[in-house]
């Protein structure tokens, strides 16, 4: 599989093969809570996410990931979807967070800056700090 | 991307057949959100390595896949589906709009008045009940609404009128005017009804 335009000179190609592995592991906790801030402020359309989560090949690889992950967070109830006009062609689907995404969203929030904390402490004692 | 590629075609086709296992929703949405993404992120003339990169882009059908079957935060196995998103409800708005139609067409050919025709909408009451299931569907655009709620009033409308003109010029006319304008209505209002319909169909999870 060749990789996404712009990615491979970056970062991907930086990484050795376990490197890809412990990413696999550490995206299944987080990117659900980055697609809900992503769609937070204003309903957003697939595509767009895509090319924001993609663009720098660490919180998703392959584009296509993201519409499993966007089903799963619309049957949990935690985004909305709603078809839009566009300007550049047929209609859009555009997905947008409900209130139980959004308390969701903020309990990630305040559990991600100690949970980021106790692990730079934990892996890198001499830079890390415990808040 | 307006018109499809072989090579899309396969790759939907392949990502169709490895989600066989999923969820019928989790199926039809992620080869709905795949096939809307190719189709937002390609020209309408694109080329073969425009299509191959695009599909680069994605990754394999099977990485897509896998995260259909993975278990992540937000999954929630055998959670409703919300009614708005229910198939079923373009199919019940499609058969109201036809049972509107039909009442259209009994009433203008009985009704002894054109303002009669207005029954057509509200005795019984299918027209309101379709208006609010097509408020609340989740599978149309604001215009698309508009247009399919108002296509009955306005087909309603144009009968009236046609006829209410007609009719004042003399018998023949009346007829043969009233009988057009029913025709046109109903074909068009039917159009319009199986269109949107189909297409709130497609986009029903």
């Amino acid at each position: 599989m060749s990789l996404p335009t712009g990615v491979c000179a970056t970062t991907l190609c930086r990484m050795v093969p376990g490197d890809e592995r412990i990413l696999t592991h550490l995206r299944r906790g987080a990117v659900e809570y980055c697609v809900l801030a992503m769609v937070a402020d204003e309903p957003t359309y697939g595509l767009d996410i895509a090319r924001r989560l993609a663009r720098d090949g660490i919180l998703m690889t392959g584009e296509g990931t993201l519409y499993p992950l966007l089903s799963r967070l619309r049957t949990a109830g935690f985004v909305e979807t709603r078809w839009e006009e566009s300007t550049e062609g047929p209609p859009r689907r555009y997905y947008a967070i409900t209130a139980s995404g959004r308390g969701t969203l903020d309990a990630f929030r305040r559990t991600w800056a100690p949970f980021r904390d106790a692990v730079d402490a934990a892996v890198d004692p001499q830079t890390g700090s415990r808040p | 991307m307006n018109q499809t590629h072989p090579r899309v075609d396969a790759y939907l086709q392949r990502l169709d057949t490895l989600l066989e296992g999923a969820p019928p929703a989790t199926r039809t949405e992620v080869v709905a959100g795949v096939r809307e993404h190719l189709h937002d992120s390609l020209p309408a003339d694109a080329d073969d390595e425009q299509v191959r990169s695009a599909l680069a882009g994605l990754g394999t059908p099977e990485q897509i896949a896998d995260e259909a079957y993975a278990v992540g935060p937000g999954s929630r196995a055998g959670a409703a589906t919300l009614a708005q998103d229910r198939r079923w409800l373009p199919v019940v708005v499609m058969v109201l709009g036809f049972l509107v139609l039909l009442l259209l067409t009994f009433f203008a050919v009985t009704g002894p008045h054109p303002v009669e025709l207005l029954f057509a909408l509200f005795y019984p009451p299918l027209w309101p009940v379709l208006a609010v299931l097509v408020v609340i569907a989740r599978g149309w655009t604001t215009r698309e609404k508009v247009v399919l709620i108002g296509v009955f009033p306005a087909a309603c409308a144009l009968v009236a009128i046609v006829a209410a003109v007609a009719w004042s010029v003399n018998e023949a006319v009346g007829v043969a005017a009233s009988v057009t304008a029913l025709l046109l209505s109903v074909v068009v209002a039917a159009t319009v009804v199986v269109v949107l319909g189909r297409r709130g169909l497609r986009r029903a999870r």
